[in-house]
């Protein structure tokens, strides 16, 4: 039986802005050669942590992406090269361990490296090895913590000079849960408490890591490089959290701007702030942020309530939103359009194309001819 | 001048022949005749989230046909004219062997104007052309 083709980005609204959004986040994103480039990498670095003058040599560690390189829902930085996270978990319980001394273990031995060396630097989590011009990596060390659940961890932060809860494949995991509501016979796996297919590659995307991207790229265009904007967990949890399966990215969008304005107010009307709590550590608040900086929450409201009223006026508008969406995601639009003009352009001319009644634009069929060629020209003599 | 004789002559539509097509494809543009000129109005839009225009595509039998956008207002890139339009304000849509009187204007003329459209609308936002097509040569020699 024939299967109808799906629709052209021209016939709708909603197909042409998604098509448009995702264009966006293909500019965005880390470019599966620095991905590549960015494993070949953390693998290296493993390499010398197994070594076996290296002080953690007995506790088999191992490197593993984590925040945006494992959720794949990197958007480049307004200026800077990424900032990309990694876990180096150690075989071993926390128990027993000195938070502080391993942390200095980890700086330490990465300085005293030739290679390394010269890169590192020591943050309040991690140690930071610094690829010129390809990306900045964060390493956080980690030992187990046996008295949780599962892939649960330990993570030294120096601030508070000893433990931190983590649970990096945790949060993962449920993130990929939630991405995975797009797809009803997934959805149905889900609930049975079936094992998730595996992460697709890097040129896949769900709707809801478009989304995250998105509204990533949004707070970095509205706050740059000030410490007023919300973290990226606490973007991608209330993404998570409000995101209902929707197919279309633009809906996905409006429903997760939807979902949190209304955790805003209902917050405000218990006179408390809003608190996003690690779904896969219900004791861990993301948010604690805004506790010491109460004037970023107040920020943050300001913002969601501002990029609300914009992302509805841009759903319900007539003719062109090319201006509003280049407010809210920079330079990069020119290029998703400039991107989609060609892939019609290439439909024109594979013959694949031609005009409705209407003058609509589509893909030929018995009721829409095709275009023949021609050459666009100038002034005639 | 001579190289003109040597091409055999060509069917020409009829008026009737081409309004009978442009009813068919595009029955929302109106026909107003005089006696050696043929004008059809409409409106279209080109896609989703473009502007809707409205066209007017004169046609004397002679020639080609002229398209020009009645509304609304064809915008200016900052510092430039939108590209491919002639000095009279019309379209340029083809190179001048690419359509005759023997071509359906429905079929040829209306489509192209419809990518025009498409295309203007990219270069409002990014200051370039991407509907391809060739820029005039500059120094009074034919193309």
């Amino acid at each position: 039986m024939a299967v109808a083709p799906a629709p052209y980005f021209t016939a709708d609204f909603t197909l042409r802005l998604d098509d448009l959004l995702a264009l966006i986040c293909e500019e965005l994103q880390i470019s599966e050669s620095r991905y590549n480039q960015a494993e070949e990498r953390y693998k290296a670095v493993n390499r010398y942590l197994e070594a076996e003058r290296s002080p953690f040599y007995a506790f088999k560690p191992a490197i593993y992406p984590q925040g945006s390189m494992r959720l794949n829902t990197t958007v480049k930085p307004v200026a800077g090269p990424h900032d990309l996270d990694f876990v180096l978990e150690l075989g071993v319980s926390h128990e027993h361990v000195d938070p502080m001394k391993l942390i200095q273990s980890l700086f330490i031995y990465l300085r005293d490296s030739e290679t390394y060396g010269p890169m590192t630097s020591l943050k309040n989590r991690c140690a930071r090895v610094e690829y010129a011009n390809e990306f900045y990596m964060d390493l956080l060390i980690a030992c187990k913590n046996l008295s949780a659940a599962g892939t649960c961890i330990k993570v030294p932060d120096r601030q508070i000079q000893s433990w931190r809860d983590s649970n990096p494949r945790g949060y993962a995991r449920w993130f990929e849960g939630r991405c995975a509501l797009y797809r009803p016979e997934l959805r149905r796996a889900i609930e049975a408490a079936e094992p998730i297919p595996d992460q697709q590659s890097v040129a896949e995307k769900t709707p809801l890591q478009l989304a995250v991207q998105l509204l990533k790229r949004t707070r970095d265009i509205r706050f740059k490089s000030s410490d007023l904007g919300p973290i990226s967990v606490v973007l991608t949890t209330l993404a998570g959290n409000n995101y209902a399966g929707q197919q279309s990215v633009s809906e996905a969008l409006r429903e997760i701007l939807d979902g949190i304005s209304a955790e805003i107010a209902l917050a405000d009307s218990r006179r408390d702030r809003l608190r996003v709590h690690n779904p896969s550590n219900l004791a861990e608040d993301l948010s604690e942020r805004w506790d010491s900086n109460p004037k970023s929450y107040f920020v943050f409201k300001e913002w969601i309530h501002e990029l609300h009223q914009q992302w509805l006026t841009i759903l319900t508008k007539k003719g062109s939103i090319s201006d509003s969406l280049e407010k809210l995601f920079g330079e990069t639009v020119k290029s998703a359009f400039t991107k989609q003009a060609r892939h019609l352009r290439e439909d024109y001319e594979r013959g694949g194309l031609g005009v409705a009644s209407s003058g609509l634009i589509g893909l030929v069929s018995p009721t829409i001819q095709k275009t023949p060629e021609h050459t666009f020209y100038g002034e005639e003599e | 001048m001579g190289r003109k004789n040597s091409f055999f002559k060509r069917r020409i539509l009829t008026p009737a022949q081409q309004q009978y097509y442009m009813r068919l494809s595009w029955p929302g543009f109106s026909i107003s005749r005089s006696a050696a000129s043929v004008r059809w109005t409409g409106q279209l839009t080109p896609a989703a989230m473009c502007d809707t225009y409205k066209l007017s595509v004169s046609y004397k039998f002679v020639g080609r046909p002229d398209v020009e956008v009645l509304a609304p207002k064809l915008r200016t890139y900052p510092g430039k004219r939108p590209p491919h339009m002639f000095s009279d304000s019309t379209l340029c849509l083809h190179f001048p062997g690419e359509w005759h009187g023997g071509k359906i204007i429905a079929h040829t003329v209306m489509h192209w104007a419809v990518r025009w459209l498409f295309f203007y609308e990219i270069w409002l936002v990014t200051g370039e052309w991407e509907g391809g097509g060739h820029e005039p040569p500059t120094n009074g020699t034919n193309g």
